[in-house]
């Protein structure tokens, strides 16, 4: 809030909350993982546990209470015709022959209120630090969306940006928790919304599985690589000639 | 696991699990995180977003991407947390405390000439729940 007032130009009328006490709880926790992550090479499995570990802690505080009912069961379809009577079916994954994974959540566990307070008590539910640490992620990643900012902002993400022109120095240290890493740089690029761009390198750059790539894409949802050209020409269809792009997923 | 941080991984079914049990023994200490449930865990969660998307241009030659160096691992190292105890109230703090750290609910008048509006809520349009960064009142 104090980040927005001063630097953005918003106000703020504060009409109730509630107040917390201040704590670094977490600092030991994230340095001690992410000495790990930082002195291991990337193919040693520890790598990906610490980079894991260091990822996944946050959301444990925010978890809906529904997950803690939430059951699973493999049933046959007679099985499951019982069950719609008394419970909320919120999944099913077709297994073999007529068997089916489904996930669900019994009524007489979602409809006792005051069962569900007690429970409470043993979720280790503070959704509080959640909230607070995906505001501070994008209090830090708003320090390149200011005004005074010498480059202009094609998109952003969670945790990254697209812009015009190189970094300050200060900001970019590839190994430093916090600062930005130079992840690749376009010759052309398009944006078509929210998780969905392309980019064209200016050579063939050798990612790491070995191939030769000329062009970085990405489709919200869609795992099959997309041609830098489809999303291209997408961008400059005109309204009066709108032609359909389909894209078929492979299962 | 075992060597590092004494846990059987075998007792904990999901990785954040894990990460919540070595984080618990090793890490937590003496301090007291609340557990916050009720109209309270209502309120808080009408204000957990994660990040923002936006796409601003639709299109640019040389443009070079950065990512940031695990950014939650980073805030939650280097930012203060919310624990202790909890105190609500009612009426604007701000005359009264100085800095004052928490949730509160507020009405937000924004700058009307930003080029890039920073703080999000969530809208609601036919049914279709998607968050955006308004300018306005």
């Amino acid at each position: 809030m104090f980040n927005a007032m001063n630097k953005f130009g918003y106000s703020f009328k504060v009409i109730r909350g509630y107040l917390f006490d201040q704590g670094f709880i977490f600092k030991d926790y994230v340095n001690s993982l992410y000495e790990i992550k930082s002195t291991t090479s990337k193919a040693d499995p520890m790598y990906l546990i610490s980079k894991l570990l260091l990822n996944t802690l946050y959301g444990k505080f925010g978890m809906h209470e529904e997950v803690f009912f939430t059951q699973h069961q493999i049933v046959s379809d007679d099985e499951l015709f019982e069950m719609i009577d008394f419970n909320m079916i919120l999944d099913t994954t077709p297994l073999r022959e007529d068997r089916q994974l489904i996930s669900f959540i019994n009524d007489k566990a979602r409809d006792i209120d005051h069962k569900l307070n007690e429970l409470h008590h043993n979720l280790n539910i503070s959704i509080g630090l959640s909230a607070a640490i995906t505001a501070y992620g994008r209090i830090h990643m708003s320090q390149f969306k200011q005004e005074d900012c010498k480059f202009d902002i094609l998109y952003t993400d969670t945790d990254s940006i697209a812009i015009d022109r190189p970094l300050p120095d200060k900001f970019v240290d590839s190994t430093k928790l916090g600062s930005m890493k130079l992840e690749n740089i376009f010759k052309k690029s398009v944006y078509l919304g929210p998780k969905m761009y392309g980019g064209l390198f200016n050579t063939f750059i050798v990612d790491k599985d070995g191939n030769c790539n000329a062009a970085i894409t990405k489709v919200k949802g869609y795992k099959n690589i997309v041609s830098f050209d489809t999303l291209n020409n997408l961008l400059y269809l005109k309204d009066d000639n709108i032609q359909k792009t389909e894209l078929k997923q492979e299962k | 696991m075992f060597n590092r941080y004494q846990l059987n991984i075998t007792k904990f079914s999901t990785l954040s699990s894990l990460a919540f049990g070595i984080f618990r023994a090793h890490f937590l200490k003496d301090t007291k995180i609340p557990l916050i449930s009720g109209q309270m865990l209502a309120d808080i969660r009408q204000g957990y977003y994660g990040g923002a998307t936006d796409m601003y241009i639709p299109s640019g030659d040389n443009i070079f991407t950065y990512d940031v160096n695990s950014l939650y691992p980073f805030v939650m190292a280097n930012f203060p947390m919310p624990i202790g105890k909890i105190r609500f109230f009612e009426g604007n703090v701000l005359d009264i405390i100085d800095k004052p750290f928490g949730f509160f609910e507020v009405e937000i008048t924004t700058p009307t000439n930003l080029k890039i509006p920073i703080i999000l809520t969530r809208v609601t349009k036919h049914g279709h729940t998607s968050t955006m960064a308004p300018l306005g009142n």
